[in-house]
């Protein structure tokens, strides 16, 4: 049996009337970037304080490197933990904050200078030892949050949204580093995250909660691809959404009446004629062309084009369908002279997307 | 704009002090005070055993007071702040309810706990037990006392300062190692070390000061520097000396919050003001 870095057990956590861990069962294995995605209030950030020993489950178990350590308090699991709002000691010196795990461990002077020495390389805080946290940049200080969260080669790190106080730009290039160092360090980062860009962008593996449950856990491609609820479908990637009533199946591909439009469809599992569904087509699978013109796809569906919202590398088309439905499609911002009003076609693939039964909003 | 603030400062607070520092270098003689410049006040104040008794006495027990105080204080302020939740506020003012009263009514309520006939020794000799007799008209009940009298400014400083501390960082240091105790002398007291400074010169100031407490509760032997400070303006009417007493504990008192503050450093009390 392969040992798994970390190993939660059907662990549950109540709230009051609130339940925040569902019976969570999960393994993360070495070297592995884990992110957990969801909306806020879907448990992620109780999943992560489980795991670091600041919640207690009520019940299930929780294992770092095959060892029960559901009892430990925080402080002997040996984890790393980077928090969103930093969370460095103000009245610590750079330096001091990031040694603060060893000093703690007991490590010796000429050790704790050792390290020190080789996080500030890593993050790229030379020269900024002696600074206290309110003299550094934004940026700068999740660096130090991140070299102390690391500088005691930690079995793992989590991370709780750490990069959602910093800007845009700084975002970008902050989603780069942090999965340099994870790959660099070899440990399993579990990060916590609303964002879907970012747990795309970095991650291996996604896990998708809601409600205290995994939604789907699997390899980002797959949870973008081929999201198994429809939950998950609506909440990663941008997707057109179409309600209607199945009036056939045949195999993969349903027909489905969508306000009286007939559109080729994935058939969802186990739904047969008549069943009231939703289905997910991802903005980019679908294509926008001038009438008769040239696109695969057993969809093709007349309308106006209504707006073209510029996005520089992409852009993003407004069709008004002739039934008064609005499609959003996702394109080269430099395919077609089109312009707005003009008359188009929608085109897509039967296969594209996926559909779940209806939901009740 | 600054004009009346200035203005109060002078008249209520310069002038006074002003006024002290002048009428203890003149004389008095037959209640009149007589501007005739000498230091002759001084002289028998350092040349008189039993004045400097009575100020070591005094910064004796105003040093205990502000230990016992501190000790007190921190779990009940600690405890308010973090697990108070909407009682916050009530507890606090709970703190304050023996300030409606008055301080002769709770000095003498104090009395009716420690006296000879107070609830303490009451019940003790009721259930045949002796008596405890250093809680009789002695130093320890002069320090019990003020020290009940004046706890309050001290959880209430180190309380407004715990409201302010951001609790997380002790969850920080939790992960990243400390047992509790390690991230309370790591985390919790260095940030929060100035409200605590300004607790202990709450308690200090006043504790040395104290002339009502001692007269109520000490016994002979227990007379405090602000008590013999006292009858120089009324019995004796020794004004000029009892101007020389003032300055002499204004300079105390002065030298223990310089002494206090050249403890605090603003970086390491993680004050983020002011720049680098």
């Amino acid at each position: 049996m392969s040992k798994h870095v970390l190993e939660l057990r059907n662990v549950t956590k109540r709230f009051g009337s609130v339940t925040a861990a569902d019976s969570i069962s999960l393994t993360v294995d070495q070297g592995e970037f884990f992110a957990l995605l969801g909306p806020s209030g879907s448990g992620k950030t109780t999943m992560l304080r489980i795991i670091a020993g600041l919640e207690v489950p009520d019940e299930g178990a929780v294992f770092i490197d095959g060892q029960d350590v559901t009892a430990l308090p925080p402080y002997a699991r040996g984890v790393g933990m980077v928090f969103q709002n930093f969370l460095l000691f103000p009245h610590k010196r750079v330096g001091e904050n990031v040694v603060f795990p060893l000093r703690m461990q007991g490590a010796s002077k000429a050790q704790q200078d050792e390290r020190l020495k080789w996080a500030l390389d890593l993050l790229r805080l030379d020269g900024l030892a002696d600074r206290y946290p309110h003299q550094l940049s934004g940026g700068q200080q999740q660096r130090v949050a991140l070299a102390r969260g690391l500088i005691s080669r930690p079995a793992l790190l989590l991370l709780d949204e750490p990069l959602a106080n910093l800007d845009r730009e700084l975002r970008k290039e902050m989603e780069v580093e942090v999965r340099r160092y994870q790959v660099e360090l070899d440990i399993p980062f579990i990060y916590v995250t609303h964002n879907q860009e970012e747990a795309l962008t970095m991650s291996d593996r996604i896990a998708v909660m809601n409600h205290g449950r995994f939604e789907q856990v699997a390899p980002k491609l797959e949870v973008y691809t081929h999201p198994t609820s429809r939950f998950v479908a609506g909440f990663v990637g941008h997707s057109n959404v179409m309600t209607g009533k199945l009036t056939s199946i045949d195999g993969a591909t349903a027909q489905l009446d969508w306000g009286g439009v007939a559109v080729s469809v994935p058939a969802p599992a186990g739904a047969s004629a008549g069943d009231r569904v939703d289905c997910f087509i991802k903005l980019e699978k679908m294509r926008v062309v001038t009438p008769g013109g040239e696109a695969p796809g057993a969809n093709r569906i007349p309308g106006s084009l209504r707006d073209i919202i510029f996005k520089g590398s992409t852009a993003d088309y407004l069709v008004t369908l002739d039934n008064g439905a609005e499609l959003m499609i996702s394109e080269g911002s430099e395919t077609m002279g089109l312009a707005r009003k003009d008359r188009v076609e929608v085109v897509w693939a039967a296969d594209a997307g996926s559909c779940f039964p209806a939901g009740n909003g | 704009m600054a004009l009346p603030g200035a203005l109060f400062v002078v008249v209520f607070l310069l002038l006074p002090i002003l006024s002290i520092i002048v009428f203890s270098f003149w004389r008095t003689e037959s209640y009149t005070l007589i501007p005739d410049w000498n230091l002759d006040n001084y002289a028998t104040l350092f040349s008189t055993t039993t004045y400097m008794t009575f100020l070591l006495r005094s910064f004796t027990t105003a040093v205990v007071v502000s230990l016992a105080s501190l000790i007190y204080s921190w779990p009940v302020a600690y405890f308010i702040a973090k697990h108070g939740d909407r009682y916050r506020l009530l507890l606090v003012l709970a703190l304050a309810a023996p300030f409606f009263t008055g301080i002769i009514l709770r000095v003498t309520g104090i009395q009716g706990v420690l006296g000879p006939v107070g609830v303490i020794n009451l019940g003790l000799m009721n259930y045949g037990f002796a008596p405890i007799e250093f809680i009789m008209y002695t130093q320890t009940a002069v320090v019990i006392g003020v020290t009940y009298l004046f706890i309050p400014f001290m959880v209430t400083a180190i309380y407004l300062s715990l409201l302010n501390f951001d609790f997380e960082l002790l969850e920080v240091a939790k992960i990243n190692g400390a047992k509790p105790w390690r991230a309370f002398i790591e985390i919790t007291w260095p940030l929060n070390w100035i409200g605590t400074v300004i607790g202990i010169v709450l308690v200090f100031i006043p504790s040395m000061a104290e002339s009502i407490t001692p007269r109520f509760l000490g016994g002979p032997n227990a007379a405090s520097f602000g008590q013999v400070l006292g009858l120089q303006f009324g019995e004796t009417g020794t004004w000029a000396l009892g101007s020389a007493m003032g300055v002499l504990l204004f300079a105390v008192s002065s030298l223990v919050i310089l002494l206090m503050w050249r403890t605090v450093n603003l970086q390491r009390s993680g004050f983020t003001g002011g720049g680098a």
